[in-house]
């Protein structure tokens, strides 16, 4: 750059690095600039997205009148400053860190799991000694378990904190910390529990040694024989970026793409670990099967099809439900759309883990960018457990506390937050979804706005307490920006349609932003390409089922669904996985490729439509779903199904518009769910969402996975007549669910808090809100 | 002119009897064909030839799946998968050198930091099926115990050199 003095911005200075004369932002660090500017400057401590910490002294440089070399990561740039980090006192200032870094930095590269991807190795390479100077005994740690998710090697650590610093400030647990000083500090856990953040896989890619390590990974294979492939999470909705690293056509491990959109540099657990679900081979299906007389008999592709093809043309299109999950590719919704369209059936849902059908479908709200969710001021969780629904935006939520946003919710449960909520206010399903009532009553006294129909009707019944009073005249103040964040559990909840109905008036009132959190990581592509049904479709009775990549763990109502499947005449289930639950009950099993198998395009829940390629080796006859769909529209006859290759279908989904979003407010009838003794509430706990993370067994094994309990407030233990720890029947309109009783104070009273998305819990309809809970039954 | 010098040499068979002459010589000098394979011509310590996985004097294979081997390869005739053993040490499950593509440079030797993998001088060997060219872990394994001693002694006399 050529710029004169004079013509500097007043929020830059100019600055010289090796000779070349650069403009760089006020109160900027060194390294800032030389990053910039493509210079390179050796660093372990520094990150970019971490606070600056100066602790491993390795970015030494060397500017003019200072009388020793300073560490760039934390020397602020000055006007006229001279920066030399090629000059004799910066590489030997940088050299000797490097000896320090390494006198007690073990020699097992050969067998650390960081060799070949190892900052301090690359390092070394060009300012490390070739022989040591240091005779003396290295110094050695003991490991801690950290989990099932990290190994820690930590004789190799090198003091860096990134590991602490992450989890202080971005992961906002505290777990990690440095102990001792000197040479005898080490990094440790303070109680030696392991870690439970939900995004602790982080600190894997940021060690720049082997001290912590991928532990399913562990000694896998090396660095350098992975092939790296674009691939999109299918977990949850955020449409996070990861790069799969495969070998030999298999997937080893999953680890960030950089989309400063998204996920930042940044992985949840759930991402990183579900793919360790696609070698479970106990339930994984390879080949098409049938039932016949009780016994499942392996056949070819063809003959599968067949079958279904006939029984497709001998019943009446009506006569057809699809139930397909949320984490399909959009080219699959496509066809199936088609060849349901072409058929001349509206039974088909993809909504399956919702129970109130009281509005017609709506395209979900998504009014605030993911990447603009941490400059929002205030933020209201309505049903949602962020942290554990899209952990990645639970960290922009905390993002957003962090520079000063007051932070509120309304759920059935208190739930255990990393940052500190200005008011959490709870009660049983019914009794949270009142007092939400009651801030709308508040809204409207202070209004004068009133909404009518149904919803008006219904508010005509809440009152409001003095909290909820304050909490209102704090969102009525004016130009702040508030976002009313609408979760799994609002969305699952059976007075779904009035809560979404009820945040959408209130949001208008307070010209505030809702966004609502969807299930699974395409139910935005299903909408788009119409696989809802404005009624539910469970409610008639039909001939043939249809399971497209679902579980039964996946509804809801998964005692409801069961005996669906009981009455009908055929059940053919297309899935990559089928479990006994759903094998006892289905009739023909087409093995479909789960997303990292297959190619396709997935809608995020900000509308952002990206595509992933095939990464994993499909095992078996195991076919990709659009392959299939295509075969079976061309055997039933149906025009179009002509597509060659996934490009083609790919041309015709990016042709789909999304909807222009409207909110929700032809509310005609509230749903009224009534309950007598515990209240169910049935809470999909952050790895059972889908059938890949239920069988990872590394988040199966950690920390924050669900236990088969049924957790009640302590206060209930008296009149329940049952002690923790004990066995328990959970019972449910007769039907009964083996739990054992835990007790915790975060759930309210008369509440009863069952897991969903479980095995133990596939006799639970979540919509139906009285339980009791009785000895166990067998 | 030399037509007539040619023909003189033909007619006194001048180059017959030099090349006779020759041979003559020859039969009387000291022979150096040995009779192989009853007899073997001496072999340098450095002789690259089959290869083996050798084990520490406990028992403990050496080899810890580093990889550097196959890394280094440069006809890609090692293939290495490697997991956590249940005492938590970093072991190969597989160790295969496809002795076909192997064109015995030694890089593997060289690049072992834990003197695992070795060229013995064995050269004497064969398979009767093609699917025999790839060798195991086990074999490797076995041929180090066999040879060991034969292979330490060829270690310690390049020592100085290394």
């Amino acid at each position: 750059m050529t710029e004169t003095s004079n013509q500097v911005p007043d929020d830059k200075v100019t600055i010289e690095i090796d000779g070349q004369t650069v403009l760089a932002d006020k109160g900027s660090m060194i390294i800032h600039a030389t990053d910039a500017h493509g210079i390179n400057v050796p660093r372990f401590c520094y990150h970019k997205k971490l606070s600056i910490a100066a602790n491993c002294r390795m970015c030494m440089v060397d500017v003019e009148k200072a009388p020793k070399p300073l560490p760039a990561c934390a020397t602020p740039v000055a006007e006229g400053m001279k920066i030399y980090t090629r000059s004799k006192r910066a590489t030997s200032g940088q050299k000797n860190a490097m000896e320090f870094l390494l006198i007690n930095h073990p020699l097992d590269c050969p067998i650390c799991d960081q060799g070949g991807e190892c900052e301090l190795q690359d390092v070394a390479m060009g300012y490390g000694r070739d022989v040591s100077r240091f005779v003396e005994g290295k110094r050695s740690v003991a490991d801690e378990n950290l989990g099932s998710l990290v190994a820690s090697d930590m004789t190799r650590c090198i003091h860096c904190t990134r590991c602490v610093r992450f989890l202080n400030e971005i992961a906002g647990t505290d777990e990690l910390g440095g102990i001792g000083r000197g040479d005898r500090t080490y990094i440790a856990t303070a109680i030696g529990q392991g870690l439970d953040s939900e995004l602790s896989g982080n600190i894997i890619d940021l060690c720049p040694v082997g001290a912590l390590t991928n532990k399913p990974f562990r000694f896998k294979a090396r660095a350098w024989e992975l092939m790296a492939t674009a691939g999109l999470s299918m977990h949850d909705a955020l449409g996070s970026n990861i790069y799969y690293h495969t070998r030999h056509g298999k997937i080893l491990r999953a680890v960030p793409r950089e989309n400063e959109a998204i996920n930042e540099a940044w992985l949840s657990d759930r991402d990183r670990y579900g793919i360790h679900g696609l070698n479970h081979d106990q339930d994984r299906v390879t080949q098409p099967m049938v039932k016949q007389n009780g016994q499942w008999n392996v056949i070819s592709w063809e003959d599968a099809l067949g079958i279904l093809v006939n029984k497709l043309k001998d019943t009446a299109p009506e006569k057809v439900a699809l139930y397909t999950g949320q984490y399909a590719t959009s080219e699959e919704y496509y066809l199936l759309k088609k060849i349901f369209d072409q058929l001349g059936s509206d039974q088909h849902e993809h909504r399956l883990n919702t129970v109130d059908f009281s509005m017609p479908y709506h395209s979900p709200r998504h009014d605030v960018a993911l990447a603009d969710v941490a400059a929002q001021e205030n933020i209201i969780l309505v049903g949602s457990y962020a942290r554990h629904e899209q952990p990645i935006l639970n960290h922009k939520i905390r993002q957003a506390w962090l520079k000063g946003a007051q932070i509120n919710a309304f759920g059935p449960c208190h739930f255990e937050q990393n940052y500190d909520l200005n008011l959490d206010i709870t009660g049983n399903q019914l009794d949270w979804v009142k007092k939400l009532g009651a801030l709308g009553v508040s809204l409207s006294e202070i209004s004068g706005q009133r909404p009518d129909g149904a919803l008006g009707d219904w508010l005509k019944q809440q009152s409001a307490d003095e909290d909820i009073n304050s909490l209102a005249k704090s969102l009525l103040k004016n130009n702040q920006k508030v976002l009313f964040v609408v979760g799994h559990i609002a969305a699952r909840h059976p007075q779904a349609q009035l809560i979404q109905a009820l945040v959408a008036w209130m949001a208008g009132v307070v010209k505030a932003s809702v966004n609502e959190l969807l299930l699974g990581a395409n139910t935005y592509g299903a909408g788009v390409n119409g696989l809802y049904n404005d009624r539910d479709i469970k409610q008639n009775d039909h001939a043939v089922n249809l399971i497209y990549q679902a579980e039964i763990q996946d509804f809801a109502e998964p005692a409801r669904i069961k005996e669906c499947l009981v009455n009908s005449e055929m059940t053919v289930v297309f899935n990559a996985f089928c479990d006994e639950a759903l094998k006892s009950r289905a009739d023909l099993i087409l093995p479909i490729a789960l997303l990292p198998e297959s190619s396709g395009s997935l809608i995020n829940n900000d509308g952002t439509r990206q595509t992933a390629l095939v990464a994993h080796k499909a095992p078996g006859e195991t076919k990709p779903g659009w392959r299939v769909l295509r075969v079976l529209g061309n055997m039933l006859n149906l025009s179009g199904f002509d597509y060659e290759d996934v490009h083609e279908v790919m041309q015709q989904t990016e042709q789909l518009k999304l909807p222009v979003v409207k909110s929700p407010m032809n509310l005609k009838e509230i749903s009224n769910p009534k309950a007598k003794g515990l209240v169910l509430f049935a809470h999909q706990g952050i790895y059972d969402g889908d059938a890949l993370v239920r069988r990872s067994r590394p988040l199966q094994e950690s920390k924050i996975a669900t236990a088969d309990n049924v957790y009640v407030n302590p206060g209930d233990l008296l009149s329940i007549g049952f002690a923790a720890g004990d066995l328990v029947s959970v019972e449910q309109n007769g039907r009964y669910a083996e739990l054992t009783l835990a007790t915790d104070e975060a759930v309210p009273a008369g509440s009863a808090v069952v897991p969903m998305g479980r095995s133990a819990t596939l006799n639970i309809n979540a919509g139906e809100l009285s339980v009791s809970i009785i000895g166990a039954q067998s | 002119m030399s037509k007539i010098v040619k023909y003189l040499k033909s007619l006194t068979l001048k180059e017959i009897r030099q090349g006779m002459f020759l041979t003559q010589k020859y039969f009387f000098k000291r022979k150096f064909t040995v009779r192989y394979p009853e007899e073997k011509t001496p072999k340098s310590p450095r002789f690259r030839g089959l290869h083996a996985l050798r084990r520490y004097p406990n028992g403990e294979e050496r080899c810890i799946a580093c990889k550097l081997c196959e890394a280094v390869c440069p006809a890609a005739a090692i293939t290495i998968d490697s997991e956590e053993r249940e005492d938590g040490t970093r072991r190969t499950t597989r160790y295969e050198i496809d002795l076909f593509k192997c064109i015995y440079c030694g890089f593997c030797e060289e690049s072992c930091p834990v003197d695992s993998i070795v060229e013995t001088d064995i050269h004497e060997y064969h398979m009767e099926t093609k699917n025999k060219k790839v060798i195991t872990k086990e074999q490797l394994l076995a041929i180090g115990d066999m040879y060991e001693e034969q292979i330490a002694n060829a270690r310690e006399q390049d020592k100085k050199y290394r």
